[in-house]
């Protein structure tokens, strides 16, 4: 099983998906940060942590979880590769293997993506001077307090670790609900795209219903609203997590049939 | 093949209706012309029109339910068992085709009884003909004439109001007899079909006479009576409203007709939910989101195109926030959605062999861009009548005098289905020009959704990209002119155009 795993992340290491990691921890954090850079009244460094991901990285991020390493499995059906593998390796253990591999990549590159801006910002842009932070007297009214501060106010390196950790595994299980819709869903696009619907359709319909705190938006970047208490973002996450494991019981069913799908 | 059918409707009319239906019919007719009308209307001096007449005569509510009910039961009781025997059944697949055979004939009996019906009235109301239009009266209080005036209150025409009437019986009845065939199918014997038309008959005797005695519950009892359905004048009374009236009759002529359309199988529903469900899910959403988006405005003085432009606001330089940015992706772009998972079956799997047979590449695309073309046409008109359709029900009306400055409709009208229909046109092309460079539909339209990045504010000061420029906010904004997003977009449009005809020289796949 170790060794599959070994060899499958292998595969995924090529130069074209590095590069690809590469834009998505990068780019649009710089983007962002670009666009607020100017204009804004900050007073602490995580304040222009938290402005720079309620922007575009909420609204584009199933897509960048989506799009790191979840066609895996796909191209490897559609390219007929998946038919030598039969008779080398047990297939519930590669298809095993493979959604492992899907869900650590996907892991680790929102888990930098999110860290690398944190250091960033509160160790190497205080050198730069690129923000100008204004200065706190006892006349300033302070922000509204979010979700997460309650964690934020007791340590920032812990609160950096635990939000990027909360992204990360975000990102990761809908990545791995899209890998697990490709495995038995012969429509590629659909099965790529419902976890696409899935979380717009939630920032789409919950608002309009004044239920916003459940959005699957606000749930992995709580910042645009006023402090709810913290179970409340864990809500849309059990859904997301039950719907992965009510799919992985029903391929782990059709794998028994001797139905393969392929 | 028309004269058979003809002859066909000839037979119908043997003497068993000449001599049963139409004496009665033609009798009683003669009695409410010669006794309350007339004298009503010569000692007031009021000519009654040809179609006031012939209106009295067909929707008179003692006639229908005491005379015209039962024969219609027995009607469809005699259709049933002419048809139930074992040389019919056995030429028959399934009871589906045994339904639609009694049906098929029933409604050729209840053409000709009704074309009967309305021979007599029109015999009888001849000498009338001069005048055609509503009788002009005011304040009356004869029973008989109430008819009239309930229905010139609600109808402007009198000819409309004749064919309400006939529409309204003929669906009925048909209603009627699907319960007949239904009763036959299930439970088989005769018996239950007399009781069950005795229990229509008595029932709305009943209920038709002592509905005002229960107060509140009255209206319950009203709304089940047959009687306020067959007689129009008595279900516009009960809806007020002309246009619910007829809309809920054929609700309900429809509801019964279903279990027969599908074939009685709820696997069949199932299926046809799970091949659309995408689209079902868009829509319902749709619906909501309009739903809870006019809710707030409900009581406030504003008219039907605000909050048409409320609705459909879109993304504007100044208003580019996130929710505002994800409600134009799920309205427009959903629309999109759909066109890529058409081109996702169209590129791959079997369909392969379907683009080689084309002459040319080309040749492919404009066939596909001819669908998406009608596709767009008709998604947006579509659009727009579920928001007018749904705000109209919140009861909001009129064009103009808008609550917001700067807004005529044509200006209005224009954004939305000319640059509308460019800007969709844009999409999908840019969308097309990605899946076709990278083969995998999912970059492509993943690609589309990166393009939302520009719409936040800041971006798009000078509506220079083409993204998000069909939204009416730009109207009201009024910083640049319609023309303006138009030319924008065609220049985009023409640009791409280019650069697929560049892309399909090169090697396809």
């Amino acid at each position: 099983m170790l060794k599959i795993i070994k060899s499958e992340f292998n595969k995924a290491f090529k130069v074209k998906r590095v590069i690809l990691f590469i834009l998505i921890i990068f780019a649009p954090f710089i983007i962002q940060f670009l666009m607020i850079k100017d204009g804004y009244t900050f007073y602490f460094p995580i304040e222009v942590f938290e402005e720079s991901f309620s922007g575009i990285i909420p609204l584009l991020f199933p897509i960048f979880s989506i799009i790191i390493y979840s066609d895996n499995y796909y191209k490897e059906r559609k390219n007929n590769f998946i038919s030598t593998v039969y008779t080398r390796t047990f297939f519930n253990k590669y298809i095993v293997a493979k959604g492992v591999v899907n869900f650590c990549i996907t892991f680790l590159v929102l888990f930098v993506s999110i860290i690398i801006p944190f250091i960033f910002l509160t160790y190497i842009e205080p050198l730069l001077g690129l923000i100008e932070y204004t200065a706190v007297t006892n006349k300033t009214i302070l922000p509204t307090r979010n979700t997460l501060a309650v964690i934020s106010e007791k340590s920032h390196i812990l609160y950096a670790i635990i939000y990027s950790f909360w992204v990360a595994i975000n990102g990761a299980f809908y990545a791995t609900f899209a890998f697990l819709l490709t495995i038995f869903s012969t429509n590629y696009f659909t099965a790529m795209t419902t976890p696409i619907i899935f979380y717009h359709l939630g920032n789409f319909l919950l608002p309009t219903l004044s239920l916003e705190i459940f959005s699957p938006l606000i749930s992995v970047f709580p910042f645009s609203i006023q402090q709810q208490p913290l179970w409340i973002l864990f809500i849309p996450f059990l859904i997301l997590f039950l719907i992965n494991f009510l799919i992985g019981i029903y391929i782990k069913n059709l794998f028994k049939n001797g139905d393969y799908n392929v | 093949m028309f004269k058979k059918r003809f002859s066909d409707f000839i037979n119908e009319f043997d003497s068993f209706y000449l001599i049963i239906i139409g004496v009665p019919l033609f009798l009683y007719g003669l009695y409410i012309k010669e006794t309350e009308i007339i004298t009503y209307s010569i000692q007031n001096n009021m000519p009654l029109g040809f179609w006031d007449l012939i209106i009295l005569i067909i929707s008179d509510k003692n006639i229908i339910s005491y005379f015209v009910l039962p024969i219609v039961c027995i009607l469809s009781i005699r259709t049933i068992n002419e048809c139930d025997n074992n040389y019919i059944l056995i030429r028959m697949k399934s009871f589906k085709e045994f339904v639609i055979h009694i049906y098929d004939k029933f409604t050729k009996r209840i053409l000709s009884f009704l074309t009967i019906w309305v021979i007599i009235a029109v015999i009888l109301s001849i000498d009338h003909i001069g005048n055609l239009s509503w009788i002009h009266i005011n304040n009356i209080n004869t029973e008989k004439l109430d008819i009239i005036n309930i229905l010139k209150h609600y109808i402007s025409s009198p000819l409309i109001s004749i064919f309400l009437q006939l529409i309204g019986l003929f669906l009925i009845f048909q209603t009627i007899n699907l319960l007949f065939i239904y009763i036959k199918i299930f439970c088989k014997k005769n018996i239950y079909l007399i009781i069950f038309s005795l229990v229509i008959f008595l029932f709305n005797l009943i209920t038709s006479k002592i509905s005002f005695i229960f107060g509140d519950f009255g209206r319950i009892i009203s709304l089940i009576t047959p009687i306020n359905y067959l007689c129009s004048y008595l279900g516009i009374l009960l809806y007020e409203s002309a246009l619910k009236y007829f809309v809920i009759i054929c609700i309900l002529f429809i509801s019964i007709r279903v279990p027969f359309l599908c074939n009685f199988k709820i696997k069949n529903l199932f299926n046809i939910i799970s091949k659309y469900k995408i689209q079902i899910i868009y829509f319902l959403s749709l619906v909501l989101y309009i739903v809870f988006r006019i809710k707030p405005y409900i009581n406030m003085d504003i008219n039907l195109m605000d909050i048409l432009v409320i609705i459909l606001f879109g993304v504007t330089n100044a208003n580019g926030s996130i929710s505002t940015i994800i409600s134009y992706i799920f309205i427009f772009w959903g629309l999109v959605y759909f066109l890529q998972d058409y081109l996702n079956i169209e590129l791959g799997g079997l369909h392969y062999s379907k683009i080689i047979r084309y002459r040319s590449v080309h040749e492919w695309f404009n066939s596909y861009m001819k669908k998406v073309i009608v596709y767009i046409i008709k998604a947006l008109i579509l659009l727009m009548l579920i928001t007018l359709a749904i705000s109209s029900l919140f009861k909001f009306s009129g064009f103009y005098n808008s609550v917001f400055q700067n807004i005529n409709l044509s200006v209005l009208l224009y954004q939305f289905f000319v640059n509308g229909f460019l800007q969709m046109l844009f999409y999908v092309l840019f969308v097309f020009i990605v899946t076709w460079d990278t083969q995998n539909t999912f970059i492509g339209f993943s690609a589309l959704l990166g393009t939302s990045v520009f719409m936040f504010r800041g971006f798009n000061t000078y509506y220079v990209l083409p993204l998000a420029l069909n939204s009416l906010g730009i109207v009201v904004e009024n910083k640049v002119s319609v023309f303006y997003i138009t030319t924008i977009i065609i220049l985009y449009i023409f640009v791409e155009l280019l650069y697929i005809r560049k892309l399909l020289k090169n090697d396809v796949f």
